[in-house]
């Protein structure tokens, strides 16, 4: 715990903020100081399930810029494009941006984005346009708009590192990639889920539509199952351990995947989380539950914090992509709290190693701080969880292809994959 | 907006050329009428993020898809490393078809491929024009465009800038079959591996009708004369290897590995010599291309909105492009070891070179929407 950590802030401010953004959320009343209690003995902590849902491609300042007491920023930013003409952060007006292109979020085009730290070369990555620069407001998003004044977000959580998809997805289950770019060839890093067999801790692996840990092969065939075995087990309190979920990928165009990637409808994203949300809370395992939402990488989307390397495998993925939305959802989470410890994928794998004493996959997991550390083990834990209203929405008529083809296309490569060998996908 | 370019022309450009600066002017009004929608209207205001280069190399290599000559196994280090270290990597940079032919025709003319083009025209035929289609596109077939159908070239003469290709190998000027002749230059000659289909000056009657094309569509050999004084030194130079050391034959005919390796070494002898040059030096940018990817099997993948033209439904043959490429610029406005990821084709290249010197979009240049470079590519100052 070598990072310093400051400000969990005062959950009344927020929760009075986010109740007046959307009448409806329940504030928290209870208050909490900035400092963290100590981790406790893993064993005896309280936690014995670990869930972590990532989705896909949101900054902070993009999605979550307007949380109070956050370290957002939504208006007021200028950014020049390669023709020189200068354009403002702005409110999105619609739900999906089908007429704009996927802004990059490759490895080249964030270091462009990056542009040694000024974080200012998003409308010149690309095939960008402005909106690149556009964000969300709580008004467009019901679920985070009542749960991040209600849980703990963190606001200094970056994705693991300065790439797209299929690497940061890597880093979440390995603390390393063995791609820059996304690529359905063969996977055969060890992962979180090889350190769990050799514990005999349980884990397990929930897809939607595509698996992504199919990228190595069958391997972990045992230990997938599909999302709706997620729910059940929620509701029949049989949760692992450790558990990752994650949503629907393809059907972006049609704004009814569910990972929040454009140009996927966040409206949707929005019911998928509440659904997990639900499910976690009311389950009889929910005493003993965190829960992490993640987002795997920034999307091209702006943010003003310039990332940082990291101790890695490859000085080239050392360096961290931008800042994601991250929440903490349990028990022991502090409510209306913002933790501003420097975190990244690879610190929701130090908790896990924490919490069962599972050795380190790389340098990456080893040095990170561990995101346990934002939990409130000093206090009861509190079961209360609010209810939130996610209101359900007809989507519009589908995205027509762009020139360059669709986000999506990363998929179907690997969704062919695993059919191939001999997955059951719906 | 065509006072605006006028008046560039005039603070920029000696009194002697200023006839040629105000003819070319009434053929930019023409032009953008017929040709770029609207487009140049809308970018006039932010014109100010074009660098003030007059001098623009540009080396022409052959048949690479990147992953191979930029990926971390190049045969190409001095390329990949070296050369890659000091400039901005275009990552996504295409070709526009297959073969080789329609794609140097695109980079000086914004037309797209036809049947023969794409086979590289074995026979130097006329092309054979019955009609003009969106985006002055000729309607035809055939290898030699006729006069009316102009290109990057005649624009510069137009407008008082000077132009070169320098072909290694070729030996006499302008060197190209007749007319309906087949060209004795398709498969290498040991001590003579000059390419016409390679040297896409000599495809336009506009050029080859003109004593322009004896005086600067030249040998290799004269380069380096010319790179004395920036003075001497033409404003836009297409720099064409012979098959060999442009990557195209391996092995070669005269027992070299060719391919990247000599492609490579080619490099390493002549990117200095131009990077050395006083016009280098004082605003140049170098450009180092790709006419296509590995082949029309390898990649035939396209950016930037091209499709079907009127003159071939796949321009690749197997697909709509050329593949990706990839294309180095390496230059005093452009910033070390960066990249820029934005999509561009030949058909970009040549809209970047008619901003670059305030000249109306010819052909598919004026594609709406195209990007040209910008501070992406010229980034030295961001």
């Amino acid at each position: 715990m070598t990072i310093p950590r400051r400000n969990f802030l005062s959950a009344s401010a927020l929760a009075a903020v986010g109740a007046a953004a959307l009448p409806g959320a329940v504030p928290q009343t209870h208050a909490r100081s900035a400092v963290p209690s100590a981790l406790p003995n893993p064993a005896s902590s309280g936690i014995d399930h670990i869930v972590v849902v990532m989705m896909e491609n949101r900054s902070f300042d993009h999605f979550l810029g307007w949380l109070p007491g956050a370290n957002g920023k939504q208006d007021g930013f200028t950014f020049i494009d390669r023709y020189g003409i200068p354009h403002g952060t702005h409110h999105l007006s619609d739900y999906q941006g089908c007429s704009h292109p996927d802004p990059d979020h490759s490895y080249e085009g964030g270091l462009i984005a990056f542009n040694n730290g000024k974080c200012d070369g998003w409308l010149r990555a690309g095939d960008n346009d402005d909106f690149a620069v556009g964000y969300y407001t709580s008004s467009d998003l019901a679920f985070w708009a009542q749960a991040a004044p209600a849980w703990t977000v963190c606001d200094n959580y970056f994705a693991a590192v300065m790439a797209e998809t299929y690497p940061n997805r890597f880093y979440q289950h390995a603390a390393q990639t063995d791609r820059i770019h996304n690529s359905s060839v063969n996977a055969t890093i060890p992962t979180i889920w090889d350190r769990l067999a050799a514990a005999g801790v349980s884990g397990k692996y929930y897809y939607s539509d595509v698996p992504f840990i199919a990228l190595w092969g069958t391997k972990y065939m045992p230990i997938s199952a599909p999302y709706a075995t997620f729910l059940s087990d929620c509701a029949a309190g049989t949760l692992p351990s450790v558990s990752f979920v994650d949503p629907r990928f393809v059907e972006e165009g049609t704004g009814t995947s569910g990972d929040d990637h454009p140009h996927a409808d966040v409206r949707s994203g929005e019911l998928f989380l509440n659904e997990i949300y639900s499910a976690v809370t009311k389950s009889p395992a929910w005493s003993k539950t965190l829960l992490i939402i993640n987002f795997d990488e920034w999307g091209g989307f702006y943010d003003h914090v310039a990332p940082a390397t990291a101790p890695d495998v490859s000085q080239t993925t050392s360096r961290r992509g931008f800042r994601v939305p991250a929440m903490l959802v349990s028990p022991y989470a502090r409510r209306g709290a913002v933790a501003s410890g420097l975190y990244d994928h690879t610190s929701i794998l130090k908790a896990i190693e924490w919490r069962w004493n599972l050795p380190a996959l790389t340098p990456r997991d080893a040095n990170a701080t561990n995101i346990a550390e934002v939990l409130d083990f000093s206090s009861a834990p509190n079961l209360s969880a609010p209810t939130f209203l996610v209101p359900t929405y007809v989507a519009g008529a589908a995205c027509t292809p762009l020139p360059g083809g669709d986000p999506e296309d990363e998929w179907h490569p690997l969704k062919n994959r695993a059919i191939a060998e001999g997955w059951k996908l719906s | 907006m065509i006072r605006t370019k006028l008046a560039a022309a005039f603070r920029r450009r000696p009194i002697a050329i200023l006839l040629a600066a105000i003819a070319a002017a009434a053929l930019v009004a023409t032009l953008f009428v017929r040709t770029s929608s609207g487009k140049a209207e809308a970018d006039d205001p932010a014109v100010n993020y074009l660098p003030s280069s007059a001098h623009v190399f540009v080396i022409q290599l052959e048949n690479k898809s990147y992953d191979g000559t930029f990926g971390p196994n190049s045969p190409a280090p001095y390329l990949s490393q070296t050369l890659r270290q000091q400039g901005v990597l275009l990552n996504n940079y295409y070709g526009i078809g297959h073969n080789s032919l329609d794609n140097y025709l695109a980079q000086i003319s914004g037309q797209g491929p036809n049947s023969a083009t794409q086979g590289d025209c074995p026979v130097y035929t006329p092309f054979v024009q019955t009609g003009t289609a969106m985006l002055g596109q000729a309607i035809g077939a055939g290898c030699v465009y006729p006069s009316n159908v102009t290109t990057l070239a005649d624009q510069l003469t137009g407008a008082g800038f000077t132009w070169k290709g320098y072909m290694e190998d070729m030996g006499t000027p302008c060197n190209h079959p007749a007319i309906g002749a087949a060209d004795p230059t398709m498969t290498a000659h040991v001590g003579y591996q000059y390419a016409t289909r390679h040297n896409p000056f000599v495809y336009f009657q506009s050029i080859t009708g003109s004593p322009s094309c004896a005086a600067n569509d030249v040998d290799l050999s004269a380069l380096k004369g010319n790179l004395a004084s920036a003075a001497t030194t033409a404003n836009f130079n297409f720099i064409v290897p012979n098959l060999c050391n442009d990557g195209h034959d391996a092995p070669c005919v005269d027992g070299q590995p060719g391919g990247l390796k000599s492609a490579d070494a080619w490099l390493k002898q002549w990117v200095p010599v131009i990077m050395n040059s006083p016009a280098f030096q004082q605003d140049g940018i170098l450009m180092i291309t790709f006419d296509e990817s590995d082949g029309p099997q390898a990649d035939s993948s396209a950016c930037c909105g091209e499709g079907p033209g009127p003159n071939a439904a796949q321009p690749g043959l197997t697909g709509p492009g050329g593949g990706r490429t990839g294309a180095l610029m390496v230059s005093p406005f452009v910033a070390p070891n960066t990249w820029s990821t934005t999509s561009y084709n030949h058909y970009s290249f040549l809209a970047s070179m008619e901003e670059l010197f305030h000249l109306p979009y010819l052909g598919y240049a004026g594609t709406p929407g195209l990007s040209r470079f910008g501070l992406d590519v010229y980034n030295k100052g961001v």
